[in-house]
């Protein structure tokens, strides 16, 4: 009796060990760490959903590894005056479903995006996306006029952003995506994976973007992990081709596997200090440039991104439309106590202050903290749970705190995403429109005039002065302490080719290969 | 074994207090951690004037907290359990798709922990001091000592790298079964299909041996002290003086009363299992409750995390009467 349970069990272990894992070849696995929130593209905002279904759908444009915006449903997008712009689409294009996409469908996309409760019922959170437009109508066959309610310059920044759908959809949300991208939708296990197949009718894609045509990959997976050391360990494993959201400690182990590598974009999230510019001490200016030629921005990337980072002379990214390429301030100590003791703290009066900081970037709070420490200044950092509560704080002079280590992400990359936000005077006290990210309480009479300049005119030219302008006013004025923006890594299988990531953490995988 | 169905009704209800106390208390806590849920939905992207107040009104946190709490109430009874801030749809929709998997992996966990907790528990008693009782009274603390992510880490580093267990998920794509219970294992039974129930039982083990290794480590600690206590007994002593055999006097003497406080012990860890499984189905990629509402925490998800709260504790409730009940059966000198 006691050999056959035995040999039963061998027998057992024997068939589990040694099943089979189904094929993958031609079949791209995405390790994400956090599920999709929707299907449906214009119901969310969202990092990782935008991530899955900019596979299943196209837009009127794309953005190209390089942030290029280059045509893809539209043939062409042209200013027709201030409040209205023409987009012609391309022709020859097919839905999954195999209906043809028409005027029809653009313009009902535009609308349900813009509309209140063109949604079943609801609006779609992705409406600010859409800055002024009010509504789209077909002016012929192939071409439509997106209707403004003002100018809005970085009307083709924020065009990228929006997916199409077909008009078929009716009042109703997506239940089962349809578009007309390089993918189709086959099943979404929630907290799972979703799963996505080849679209064989695809028209190609991007024409300004080779190789144009039906993707190399037959099946793409996208599987939610959440842990990063089990993604880490899954991309080791095989289970898995690219691994997004890598903590920088994992590049040396990605480096010493030979089957895989690390692979590192600049991302579109600016690092800085937010200083309360109307409270003792950061209401002398002279303090807040103290600070800013107090902190080694080399040391901190070097020391705690392992090298993969960028510094910033003022919140913008290099890769940022209107860049000014100001010096960043450089790392001088002793220029530092020259300014503290200018503003009265010295050995005998130091300078002491609360730093605060979600849970997230407490080693980087601690590392300012001590580099601050070397000046003569003495810090307590204060950790928080997360941002949503330091924010709530902030936005309101009455209870903004002293000094709060944060970032702020920009992924158009057009300069309207990030200034108006960060420096417009925040008179409604709240989160909404310009200002919401306003957390110094800074206020400038001049760059709130330089940013009503940049949100009316139509020379572009002129638009990009003023924000170069303003970021020299703000360079001067400090009301942060400026410091850098990491690269963001992925870790990528070597059988996968032809993929890289992208600033804006789109994972594009219509031309990847996987051998 | 008798039980008074009036004392079993006033169980019941003596449950409503509760309920209704664990609504508030997770109502109150969630709106008074700061932080704005549909900021954080919305992201640092263009937020365009007025929109984020719409949004709120379209979720009624324009209303005060005690309408909102009493539309929260209210809802319960009819079946509403409220609306999703982050996924925008039910948020019983939401949850329900996912406890399923919960479940599977707390009952895999619970039988994995008895396979091992009930053989060592008994040898360990009855040979006491021996090599079996001195290994597992370590294993035991080091069980209990473990943090679940760590162990689990460990563990996906030992058997997973090396392709022996999947990493992360539930079952390889395209092997899911037919949804009848939406248990993959016993979907798999159910319809015969044997490629799938190798899937799901490679994928579960991992997880549900981390998820069950603190309820293992209590569970044989338990066993072997009231093993102790029983075999000890005279009538343990009379029942060898007749002449049985050492393992009759132990499995059918001893066992039996030992298991009493063990089963409470048992049962009441379930509920434990179900809190465990945050961390372990964020470490294995495990797409149940549990990481559902980590997330959920962290987005401000008011009606997510009410609703999710409220599963868990009614999930407890359960767990205790089921507790109490199985005590009266094991030991009909106690009364329901």
């Amino acid at each position: 009796m006691k050999r056959f349970f035995c040999l039963t069990l061998v027998l057992v272990m024997a068939t589990f060990f040694s099943w089979p894992v189904p094929a993958k070849e031609g079949t791209i696995v995405v390790g994400i760490d956090a599920d999709a929130l929707t299907l449906d593209p214009h119901n969310f905002r969202h990092r990782e959903t935008e991530a899955i279904l900019r596979n299943v759908y196209d837009g009127f444009v794309t953005r190209t590894s390089d942030m290029v915006v280059i045509p893809e449903l539209a043939e062409s997008v042209t200013q027709v005056d201030d409040l209205i712009w023409a987009i012609t689409i391309r022709e020859g294009v097919k839905f999954h479903d195999g209906t043809p996409f028409t005027v029809k469908d653009a313009v009902y996309t535009i609308n349900r995006i813009v509309q209140e409760g063109a949604m079943g019922g609801k609006t779609s959170p992705r409406k600010g996306l859409f800055g002024t437009v009010t509504g789209a109508e077909a002016v012929d066959e192939r071409t439509l006029h997106v209707h403004l309610s003002a100018p809005m310059p970085h009307f083709l920044a924020m065009l990228p952003f929006h997916m199409v759908v077909p008009a078929s959809l009716g009042e109703g949300m997506v239940a089962k995506p349809v578009g007309t991208g390089p993918f189709k939708f086959v099943e979404w296990e929630k907290g799972s994976h979703v799963v996505l197949e080849r679209f064989d009718d695809y028209y190609g894609g991007a024409p300004d973007w080779p190789p144009v045509g039906p993707a190399p990959a037959k099946r793409v997976i996208f599987r939610v992990i959440p842990e990063p050391a089990s993604r880490l360990a899954a991309l080791r494993a095989g289970e898995v081709d690219i691994i997004t959201m890598v903590p920088f400690d994992y590049y040396p182990v990605l480096e010493a596997d030979p089957n895989v590598r690390p692979v590192a974009v600049t991302g579109t999230r600016s690092f800085f200090i937010d200083l309360n510019v109307n409270k003792p001490p950061f209401d002398n200016v002279l303090v807040r440039r103290a600070l800013n030629y107090a902190i080694d921005r080399d040391a901190l990337i070097e020391q705690i991104l392992d090298g993969m980072g960028t510094k910033i002379p003022t919140i913008l990214s290099p890769d940022a439309l209107g860049y000014n390429d100001l010096e960043p301030y450089p790392y001088d100590p002793e220029k530092a106590i020259a300014l503290l003791a200018e503003a009265g703290y010295g050995p005998d009066n130091p300078l002491r202050f609360t730093l605060d900081v979600r849970s997230d970037y407490r080693v980087e709070a601690l590392a300012i903290a001590h580099l601050l420490r070397r000046v003569g200044v003495e810090v307590n950092v204060e950790v928080w749970p997360d941002y949503g509560t330091l924010s709530d704080m902030y936005i309101r002079e009455e209870t903004r705190r002293q000094a709060w280590f944060d970032s702020w992400g920009n992924a158009s990359l057009d300069p309207e995403g990030i200034i108006p936000a960060k420096y417009y005077t925040n008179t409604s006290g709240g989160i909404e429109g310009d200002g919401r990210g306003n957390f110094s309480g800074y206020s400038s009479p001049e760059v709130d005039r330089l940013i009503r300049l940049t949100k009316s005119t139509f020379d572009p030219e002129e638009r990009v002065a003023a924000f170069k302008k303003i970021q020299e006013i703000i360079y001067e004025d400090a009301p942060q302490v400026f410091l850098y923006i990491p690269q963001e890594l992925y870790g990528v299988s070597n059988r996968l080719e032809n993929w890289s990531p992208s600033p804006d953490s789109r994972i594009n995988l219509h031309r990847a290969v996987k051998k | 074994m008798t039980i008074n169905l009036t004392q079993f009704i006033n169980r019941l209800l003596q449950t409503i207090p509760v309920v209704i106390g664990v609504t508030l208390i997770v109502f109150s806590l969630m709106h008074l951690t700061p932080g704005d849920p549909v900021e954080i939905m919305m992201g640092q992207g263009s937020v365009t004037e007025g929109e984020i107040q719409r949004i709120r009104e379209e979720l009624g946190l324009h209303l005060p907290l005690p309408v909102q709490y009493l539309r929260f109430v209210t809802g319960i009874f009819k079946g509403d359990l409220g609306y999703s801030i982050y996924y925008r749809q039910p948020a019983g929709e939401v949850i329900f798709a996912r406890l399923p998997a919960t479940f599977e992996l707390m009952v895999v966990a619970m039988i994995i922990s008895l396979a091992i907790a009930l053989p060592l528990g008994i040898i360990s008693a009855v040979r006491q001091y021996s090599l079996v009782d001195k290994i597992g009274t370590i294993g035991a603390l080091l069980g209990v000592s473990m943090p679940g992510f760590w162990l689990g880490l460990l563990l996906i580093m030992a058997f997973s790298v090396n392709w022996i267990f999947p990493v992360a998920g539930r079952i390889d794509f395209g092997m899911a079964p037919q949804r009848i219970t939406g248990l993959y294992l016993l979907d798999s039974i159910l319809t015969f299909n044997w490629p799938s129930f190798w899937s799901a039982l490679r994928h579960i083990l991992l997880p549900a041996i981390t998820l069950g290794m603190s309820m293992t480590a209590l569970t044989m600690k338990t066993i072997r002290s009231s093993m102790l206590e029983v075999i000890r007994e005279d009538y343990i002593t009379f029942a060898r003086a007749k002449g049985l055999s050492r393992s009759q006097v132990v499995l059918k003497h001893a066992l039996k009363n030992a298991l009493i406080p063990t089963v409470t012990v048992i049962t009441l860890n379930m509920g434990v299992l179900l809190g465990g499984n945050m961390i372990v189905e964020t470490v294995f990629g495990w797409p149940g409750l549990g990481s559902l509402v980590v997330n959920a925490i962290f987005n401000r998800d008011y009606p997510l995390v009410q609703a999710s709260v409220l599963i868990y504790a009614i999930t407890f409730i359960i767990c205790n009467l089921l507790a109490d009940f199985l005590y009266t059966v094991l030991n009909p000198r106690v009364k329901f």
